[in-house]
C-alpha cells in the first residue's frame, strides 16, 4: 500500500540522495562549462575516489569522512594529469572526439578496478551506517543527512569561490567566451587545467560521503556517468544552477519510481524523465540555450 | 563522384570468406567461435558507420537496437514458434521504427550532436530496465532459447554455419555500404555529415535524411542482435542492451576509422580476437578479468591521439576512399544553357518577395521588429545597415534557417512562413552565407553538382554545373577540395553553389565582404547580369558603394528596425539613415558620397 507516510519518506530520501548527485552533477557541468569537454569518465573517477577511501579504511581505519581530504589532493592531481595528457590534446577536435577520449578513459579506470579490486561489492563499516533520525515518523538515515549536508556546504563554498572571487570571476569569463576571456589578460589554459582538476577533486567529498552507506563496484562509475550526464543535460548544459537542481530532482525521481514500480524498471524513470524534458524543453529545464 | 571503393569491398568479403572457411577447418571450432564474434562485431561497426561515418551523426545507444532484434526474434521463436530468419527481420523492423522515435525529437528540434548521442544513451537505459521488468521477456533472468538441429530454427549441428551465415550478414553490409555511399542519397548524407546547414540550404532534408540513416543502421544492428541471440541461445538484459555493447561499437570502429569502408572490419578484426585470447588464454586468476577492457581503452586512447582519424584513416588517401576521378582536359562552356529553367513570365514585373511585419526575438533580445518590404521580380534589391542591424537575422528567416517569432513571409504567391531551409530552397529561394561554409570534404564540382542535383531531385545537373564552373571562373579549380580554396574562390563557390539550385531569387549575405576591389567589380558585374537571366537578387552588403551602386532599391535597417526605403538617392540623403551611420552630431545632411567614402 502506497500511503503519505511513504511518499514523504520517499521523498525526503530522495532529496537527500538529490544532494549527493546535485554535487556529482555540479563537478561535471562545472567542467563542462568551462572547457566544453563532456568528461564521460567522470563517474569512473568518482568510483576511483570510493575505492580510495575503502582502501583508507581498510589500511588505516580511516573513516570516510577523513578519507575526503586526503583523497583531495591526490584526485586533483589526477584531473590535472588528465587535462594536461588527455583532455588538452583533444580540446579542439570537436565533442565527439573528446567524448570518445573520455569514454576510453572510462574504459580503463572500469577495467583497472576490476583487476585490483575484483567484482565483489566493496564497503566501509561504520557505526554510523545504520543510523537512523525518527522525526514525526520519518526516518531519516543519519549518513544520508551528512552527507547531504557536507554536498550542500561544498556546493555552497564552490559557488562563493566562483561568485566572489577573482579567480572565480575569471572561471566565469572564461566559461561565457574564452577569447575574449584570453583578450582581458586571463590565462585561459591555466584556468581550464585548474578548473577540471577542481572538478575531480570535488568528487573526493562525493566519495566520502557516498562510502558512509553506500557500496562500490568497478560498473558503479559508468552508472554515476550516465546520472550526472543526464542531470546536467536536464539543467541545461553548463548551467551549475540548473544542473544542482537538476541533481535534486533525480533524487526524488528515483526514490518515488522505487516506492511506485517495481525494483528492477525503477531507475528506467530517470531516463523517460529525462526524455520528456526533452522533449518539452530542448535546451534542459533551466536552460538558457547553450550550444554543446 | 567519390564514395567507398568496390575493390576494397570486394578484397575484404574475399578476406572474411577465406577465414570463415579455412580457420575452422585448420583450427577446429574454438579459434572459429572467435571469428564468429569478430565478424559480429564487424557486422555491427559496418552498420554502426553508416550512421556515424557517412551520415555523421554519433549513436551512443545502439546496445538499444541490437537488444530489441536479440528479444524480439528470440520472443517470437519461444511463443509463437516463429523461425529467427523472419523474427530476425521482425526484430529488425522494430527497432527501426523505434529508431525513428528516438531520433524525431533530436532531429525534428535540431539539437546538437551530443544531445542525440546522449538521447540514444537514455534510451538504451529505459530498455534495460524496462526489459528486466517484464516477466514475459524472462525479467532479470533472460530468455534460454531452445537447442536444437533445425536450420529453419537458426540451430546449426555443425556449429560452421554461424559462422558463414555472419560472413554473409557481413558482406551485405559491406555491399550496401559500397552501394550507398556511390549513390545520390549517400551523397547528401556526406553532405550533412560535411555541414548541416548548407546541406540544408542546397535543397536537403536534414530530418528525413538523419531518420532514414538511424532507421536502417538500427535495422541491420538488429538482425545482428537476433543472431547473436541465436548464437548464444541466451539472452539477458545486460548481454543485450548493456552500456559496453554500444561502447565498444564506437570504440572499435574509431580505433579502425570513422567513415572509412575498412575501418569497422579492422578495428574489429584487431581488438575482438586480441580481447578474447588477453580474457581466456590469459586468465591466471581474478586480476586478469578487466585486462581485455583496459586493452581497450589504451589502444582507443593511443589511436585517438596519435591517429585521430583511426587505422585506415591514417593510411595514404588511396585506402581512405576512392579518390574523385579528374578529368583536365577544359572544356569550353556549352553555350545557351539557361539555367533557370522557369522563368515564370507572369510574375515578370509582380512581387516576387512580400514581407510583413516580420520580427525575431532571442529572450530578451528583440533583432528584428516589425519589418516589411516587398521585392518584385528582376529587381536588385539591397539591405544595408550598421553591425547589428538584424539584416543576417532577417535572411536567416527568409531563407528558413530561423522561424519568425511574428510576421509573414509570401514567396511568388505563397505563404513559406516558418519552412524549413530545404523546403525555403526547393520553392526557389537560394542563398549564400557570410561566413562562407563549403562541404570541406568536397571538391568544388561535387558541392556545386550536389546542390544542382538536391534542389531539383534530377540527376542530370552536368551542363548547368559546367556552365556555373566557367562563369565563376572555378573550372579550372573544379577538382580542388573546398577547405582548400582562396577566400574570394570561396565566395565565387559559394554563389556558383547557390545558384545551381536554380532559385528564382538568390539571397546574398555580404559576398563581397574581404574581397579586393578589383575581385568586387568581378562579383558585382556578375551579379548585375542576373536579373535579365530570371533571378531576382536580394543582397546585404558593408560595402555601401557596391549596393548604391547594383541596387535598384535599399532598405536600410537599424537595431532590428526598417529605418528607410527608397532608391539609393533617396536614402542616401535620409537623414535617419545618416544619423545611423555616422551618428546624431553628423545629421547636417552630407551628400551620398561622404557616406559611401565613410563606410
Amino acid at each position: 500500500m502506497i500511503t503519505g507516510a511513504l511518499l514523504v519518506q520517499a521523498l525526503i530520501s530522495g532529496l537527500l540522495m538529490g544532494g549527493i548527485y546535485a554535487l556529482v552533477a555540479l563537478a561535471l557541468a562545472l567542467s563542462f562549462g568551462v572547457l566544453r569537454v563532456l568528461n564521460f569518465a567522470h563517474g569512473d573517477l568518482l568510483m576511483m575516489a570510493m575505492y580510495g577511501a575503502v582502501v583508507l579504511h581498510r589500511w588505516l581505519g580511516l573513516h570516510p569522512y577523513w578519507a575526503i581530504v586526503v583523497l583531495a589532493l591526490p584526485m586533483l592531481a589526477l584531473g590535472w594529469l588528465m587535462f594536461v595528457g588527455l583532455i588538452r590534446p583533444v580540446q579542439h577536435a570537436g565533442v565527439l572526439v573528446q567524448a570518445q577520449m573520455t569514454l576510453g578513459v572510462s574504459f580503463v579506470l572500469q577495467s583497472a578496478a576490476l583487476m585490483i579490486f575484483g567484482a565483489d561489492l566493496l564497503n566501509v563499516r561504520t557505526e554510523m551506517e545504520m543510523a537512523v533520525l525518527r522525526i514525526e515518523g520519518v526516518v531519516v538515515s543519519v549518513p544520508l543527512a551528512i552527507g547531504f549536508a557536507v554536498s550542500l556546504l561544498i556546493s555552497g563554498a564552490l559557488s562563493w569561490v566562483l561568485l566572489g572571487t577573482d579567480a572565480g570571476r575569471r572561471v566565469r569569463a572564461t566559461a561565457q567566451d574564452p577569447d575574449m576571456a584570453r583578450l582581458c589578460g586571463v590565462d585561459v589554459e591555466r584556468t581550464q587545467r585548474w578548473v577540471f582538476a577542481l572538478s575531480v577533486a570535488l568528487l573526493a567529498g562525493v566519495a566520502g560521503c557516498l562510502m558512509t552507506f553506500s557500496h562500490v563496484v568497478p560498473t558503479a562509475g559508468l552508472q554515476y556517468s550516465v546520472l550526472a550526464l543526464l542531470v546536467v543535460m536536464l539543467g541545461g548544459l553548463g548551467d551549475l544552477k540548473g544542473a544542482f537542481i537538476g541533481g535534486l530532482l533525480i533524487g526524488i525521481a528515483e526514490a518515488l519510481a522505487g516506492v511506485f514500480l517495481n525494483s528492477a524498471v525503477g531507475p528506467a524513470v530517470i531516463y523517460v524523465l529525462f526524455g520528456l524534458t526533452l522533449l518539452f524543453r530542448p535546451q534542459g529545464l533551466f536552460g538558457r540555450g547553450m550550444e554543446a | 563522384m567519390q564514395g567507398y571503393s568496390a575493390a576494397q569491398a570486394w578484397i575484404a568479403a574475399a578476406a572474411v570468406w577465406l577465414a570463415a572457411i579455412l580457420v575452422p577447418e585448420l583450427w577446429g571450432m574454438h579459434p572459429g567461435n572467435i571469428l564468429i564474434l569478430t565478424l559480429l562485431w564487424a557486422y555491427l561497426c559496418v552498420a554502426w558507420n553508416l550512421m556515424g561515418g557517412l551520415l555523421g551523426q554519433i549513436s551512443f545507444g545502439h546496445a538499444a537496437f541490437f537488444g530489441i532484434g536479440a528479444y524480439a526474434s528470440s520472443f517470437l521463436m519461444i511463443r509463437l514458434g516463429l523461425s529467427p530468419w523472419l523474427g530476425m527481420l521482425a526484430g529488425g523492423a522494430l527497432a527501426a521504427v523505434a529508431a525513428m522515435l528516438v531520433g524525431y525529437i533530436p532531429f525534428r528540434w535540431r539539437l546538437s550532436h551530443l544531445v542525440f548521442a546522449l538521447f540514444t544513451m537514455a534510451f538504451d537505459f529505459v530498455l534495460l530496465y524496462l526489459v528486466g521488468g517484464l516477466p514475459f521477456l524472462g525479467d532479470v533472468n533472460g530468455l534460454y532459447l531452445p537447442v536444437g538441429t533445425d536450420p529453419w530454427m537458426l540451430q546449426f549441428a555443425d556449429r560452421r554455419f554461424y559462422l558463414y551465415t555472419i560472413a554473409g550478414l557481413l558482406t551485405l553490409a559491406l555491399g550496401l555500404s559500397v552501394w550507398l555511399s556511390r549513390s545520390t542519397i549517400g551523397q547528401y548524407w556526406r553532405a550533412v555529415r560535411e555541414n548541416e546547414q548548407t546541406a540544408a540550404a542546397v535543397g536537403i532534408d536534414l530530418f528525413r535524411m538523419k531518420q532514414a540513416g538511424l532507421a536502417l543502421s538500427a535495422f541491420m544492428t538488429a538482425l545482428g542482435g537476433s543472431f547473436f541471440a541465436h548464437y548464444v541461445a541466451f539472452i539477458d538484459p545486460h548481454s543485450a542492451f548493456g552500456m559496453d555493447i554500444a561502447i565498444k561499437l564506437i570504440l572499435f570502429t574509431v580505433v579502425g576509422g570513422i567513415g572509412t569502408l575498412l575501418g569497422p572490419v579492422v578495428g574489429a578484426a584487431l581488438l575482438v580476437p586480441l580481447g578474447e585470447i588477453l580474457r581466456t588464454e590469459l586468465t591466471g586468476g581474478p586480476g586478469f578479468a578487466g585486462v581485455s577492457g583496459l586493452v581497450y581503452g589504451v589502444v582507443l586512447i593511443l589511436v585517438i591521439l596519435m591517429a585521430p582519424q583511426g587505422l585506415v584513416g591514417s593510411l595514404p588517401g588511396r585506402w581512405r576512399r576512392t579518390p574523385a576521378s579528374v578529368s583536365d582536359e577544359d572544356a569550353t562552356p556549352p553555350a545557351g544553357v539557361s539555367f533557370v529553367p522557369v522563368i515564370d513570365t507572369r510574375a515578370a514585373g509582380g512581387t516576387l518577395l512580400e514581407v510583413e511585419g516580420l520580427s525575431k526575438r532571442f529572450g530578451g533580445l528583440q533583432a528584428v521588429r516589425d519589418v516589411s518590404f516587398s521585392v518584385s521580380a528582376g529587381e536588385i534589391f539591397g539591405i544595408i545597415g550598421p553591425n547589428g542591424a538584424g539584416k543576417t537575422t532577417l535572411f536567416s528567416m527568409l531563407s528558413g534557417f530561423q522561424a519568425p517569432t511574428q510576421g509573414h513571409i509570401h514567396f511568388a504567391g505563397r505563404s513559406i512562413t516558418g519552412w524549413d531551409a530545404h523546403q525555403v530552397c526547393r520553392a526557389g529561394i537560394a542563398r549564400t552565407f557570410q561566413i562562407t561554409q563549403p562541404f570541406p570534404g568536397f571538391t568544388v564540382e561535387e558541392t556545386v553538382t550536389l546542390a544542382a542535383r538536391a534542389a531539383s531531385g534530377t540527376d542530370d545537373a552536368h551542363d548547368i554545373v559546367s556552365r556555373l564552373l566557367h562563369e565563376t571562373g572555378l573550372w579550372s579549380r573544379r577538382t580542388v577540395h573546398c577547405a582548400q580554396l582562396t577566400l574570394a574562390e570561396q565566395r565565387r563557390l559559394e554563389i556558383a553553389r547557390a545558384l545551381a539550385t536554380r532559385p528564382r531569387l538568390l539571397l546574398l549575405d555580404e559576398v563581397m565582404a574581404g574581397l579586393t576591389p578589383s575581385e568586387m567589380q568581378g562579383v558585382a558585374d556578375y551579379i548585375a547580369r542576373l536579373p535579365e537571366r530570371g533571378v531576382t537578387v536580394v543582397m546585404t552588403e558593408h560595402v555601401v558603394r557596391v549596393v548604391m551602386n547594383l541596387c535598384g532599391r535599399v532598405m536600410v535597417m537599424d537595431a532590428g528596425e526598417r529605418i528607410a526605403l527608397g532608391t539609393p538617392d533617396e536614402v542616401s540623403r535620409d537623414p535617419k539613415v545618416i544619423e545611423a551611420y555616422l551618428g546624431k552630431r553628423s545629421a547636417v545632411s552630407p551628400p551620398a558620397a561622404d557616406l559611401a567614402a565613410n563606410t
